[in-house]
């Protein structure tokens, strides 16, 4: 009882100060419309038990009319790609999804609060999302330094049956102790992706690895991942090397590309944003060092390449050869598969723009991407939870309508598994080149990476 | 040729020893956030009565009795290329050790306890190598860590006002005293 008190007091001090002045928005919905017809679980899943009953006092962020959602994201700043496209991703489904009707009458409303990828402001949207706006759950979260922050105030909420699901983070705090149980994480974390970009660099040869990371939490996480992989192998990181959060694509990363390249390393594995590795990857390349570069999938792979791409038609120079970036959703071009085809049709149906308040007037919006595909599915996730934990629902039936997920069919060749002790949905890794100015699926590992 | 992807589930191996967390203290000197191991920081200890010593450089501000042992106080901002700012709150200082040198540097408060996997080397060596580089914790927060040890060092081989040779660095400018000898 004392915990919330201080809770609410902590919340009371920041709703009256800095969060007054936060931006804020509502992303509407079409109006409702009641279904037709009841909803049934469309693998022969039970729907939780209990949540047909006799309707329960209302769960807060539950209207007759709304599901309210909360998300903190960076809308803003040199990160704006990121959360942008995440939210657009999401939004094209939920706009979808309440032109039809919504989930039992009921439209889906995010509401989004920028974070610019900062730690501090993450944690104070995250109080005002569950203290001010009311919302059923947290989801879509972007980043490892605020998300990590925002674990602990998340947890402080679990007499509340808060949860997270879905981020735009791989790392480990929120699929270990103490905070996994407040976490659906839905994609592979970067300990898988970089086990994965390891695995594959020690079979083509590559024995002396080098690392370059963002300096916080993020890009630890990243080389954390590297040293586990070589570990394995009895091995250890050739060479460590870091940036500045918030570094722009202009900035000269040549003492970074002259440690690494001093220590001879037969491949760069980066984990960072999609600024601060495309200068290091321009830095490289200028200096004429053509050594294989990847980057996990949060670097915002797109608005990497579009960067590099610029950047290569002003010089002439090619910046794109010897890149490679793994993903944790497949290509947004892989139209053998119905969920792509689907979020493709959605995307250019619904071409959700961020809300004026949360809008980067400098970052401009993509048709197609990864992030936008990883938000789209993350939405596709919570849609299926909120049907199965029925017409009356409350934050507890809808984690376990969560949980009770098992082999659901995105549509994306991979079958997403939740369960009471697993809260990682997805374990797959995508890996990429760049073909024309286009990411594309690796087929030839020995081709991808030839300078 | 099929595209290439993992599907390997999450895997147990054991973190690299390397990589395991250290933990150190955080303080406010100079209005900006410092960090010593915990390994060399003792305790933070609340100034009651400070003894001057006659003859002393600036920077040892006095002696105190930490529960019946003497232990001098020292003013490390300036030799830090730092402002001297009041304390918040109470005079208090951070004790370090190393070996048997103890010392007490005047802080202006305390920021907590951080968890943090390795330092950032500086860009640029510093002299008597008491700046070891930037810490970035897990949470992200940035903060300049300290050596203990050489910074112990260092207070030791500064010379007393007598000596023509100045002990410190040019001070930028204090902007108001950290704590009054003897108050």
């Amino acid at each position: 009882m004392q915990r919330r008190t201080i809770l609410r007091l902590l919340s009371s001090a920041f709703l009256s100060g800095v969060l007054g002045r936060a931006a804020s928005a509502v992303a509407q919905g079409a109006a409702p419309r009641t279904p037709s017809t009841r909803w049934v679980p469309s693998d022969g899943a039970p729907a939780v038990a209990g949540a047909a009953a006799a309707p329960a006092p209302a769960a807060p962020g539950v209207t007759a009319k709304e599901i309210r959602i909360g998300m903190s994201a960076a809308f803003k700043g040199t990160a704006a790609g990121l959360g942008s496209e995440f939210y657009r991703g999401a939004q094209a489904y939920y706009d979808d999804l309440n032109a039809r009707g919504g989930i039992y009458g009921r439209t889906l409303t995010v509401i989004g609060l920028d974070d610019r990828y900062e730690p501090l402001p993450c944690v104070r949207n995250t109080i005002q999302l569950i203290e001010k706006e009311n919302v059923f759950f947290l989801s879509n979260y972007v980043g490892t330094p605020t998300l990590t922050r925002a674990l602990p105030v998340i947890k402080r909420y679990a007499d509340q049956h808060v949860v997270l699901v879905g981020n735009f983070t791989g790392a480990q705090p929120q699929r270990e102790v103490p905070y996994v149980d407040h976490v659906f994480n839905i994609r592979a974390s970067y300990r898988q992706e970089m086990g994965a970009l390891v695995e594959r660099f020690w079979a083509l040869g590559a024995r002396n690895l080098g690392v370059y990371s963002q300096a916080d939490a993020y890009g630890r996480s990243g080389t954390d991942g590297v040293a586990r992989a070589l570990a394995q192998r009895g091995s250890k990181i050739a060479a460590e090397t870091t940036y500045q959060r918030g570094a722009k694509f202009e900035g000269d990363m040549s003492p970074a590309v002259n440690a690494l390249r001093r220590a001879g390393v037969d491949a760069v594995l980066c984990t960072g944003a999609y600024q601060g590795c495309g200068a290091f990857v321009r830095t490289a390349r200028d200096l004429g060092w053509n050594v294989p570069i990847s980057n996990v999938s949060f670097v915002g792979s797109d608005a990497m390449l579009k960067m590099l791409v610029q950047h290569g038609k002003s010089n002439g120079r090619d910046y794109t050869r010897a890149l490679v970036n793994s993903q944790v959703v497949p290509s947004y071009d892989d139209l053998t598969l119905p969920g792509v085809v689907e979020y493709r049709a959605l995307m250019d149906k619904y071409n959700p723009s961020v809300p004026a308040a949360l809008k980067d007037d400098k970052y401009v919006a993509q048709p197609q991407n990864f992030i936008s595909l990883e938000g789209y599915i993350n939405a596709k996730v919570v849609a299926e939870a909120l049907r199965r934990a029925g017409p009356s629902p409350t934050r507890v039936t809808f984690r376990l309508a969560l949980e009770s997920l098992k082999n659901f069919d995105l549509g994306i060749g991979a079958l997403l598994s939740f369960g009471g002790e697993r809260h990682q949905g997805l374990d797959s890794v995508y890996f990429t080149r760049v073909d024309g100015e286009r990411w594309v699926p690796i087929a030839d590992w020995s081709a991808a990476i030839q300078a | 040729m099929p595209a290439d992807v993992s599907t390997a589930a999450v895997e147990a191996a054991p973190a690299p020893e390397a990589r395991l967390s250290r933990r150190a203290c955080v303080v406010m000197l100079g209005g900006r956030p410092f960090a010593v191991d915990v390994v060399e920081a003792r305790e933070v200890v609340m100034l009651d009565t400070t003894t001057p010593v006659p003859g002393a450089p600036a920077t040892l501000v006095g002696v105190m009795n930490l529960r019946g042992s003497v232990l001098p106080v020292v003013e490390a901002r300036p030799a830090l290329g730092l402002p001297v700012r009041a304390a918040i709150g109470p005079p208090r200082a951070l004790v370090l050790a190393d070996g048997e040198h103890r010392a007490a540097i005047l802080i202006e408060r305390v920021l907590g306890l951080s968890a943090f996997d390795d330092v950032q080397p500086p860009a640029e060596p510093t002299p008597n190598g008491l700046v070891l580089g930037e810490l970035v914790d897990q949470a992200g927060e940035h903060a300049t860590m300290l050596h203990g040890g050489a910074l112990l060092r260092a207070v030791r081989t500064w010379k007393p006002i007598a000596d023509s040779s100045p002990a410190v660095p040019a001070d930028p400018g204090p902007e108001a005293p950290a704590h009054t000898p003897g108050a």
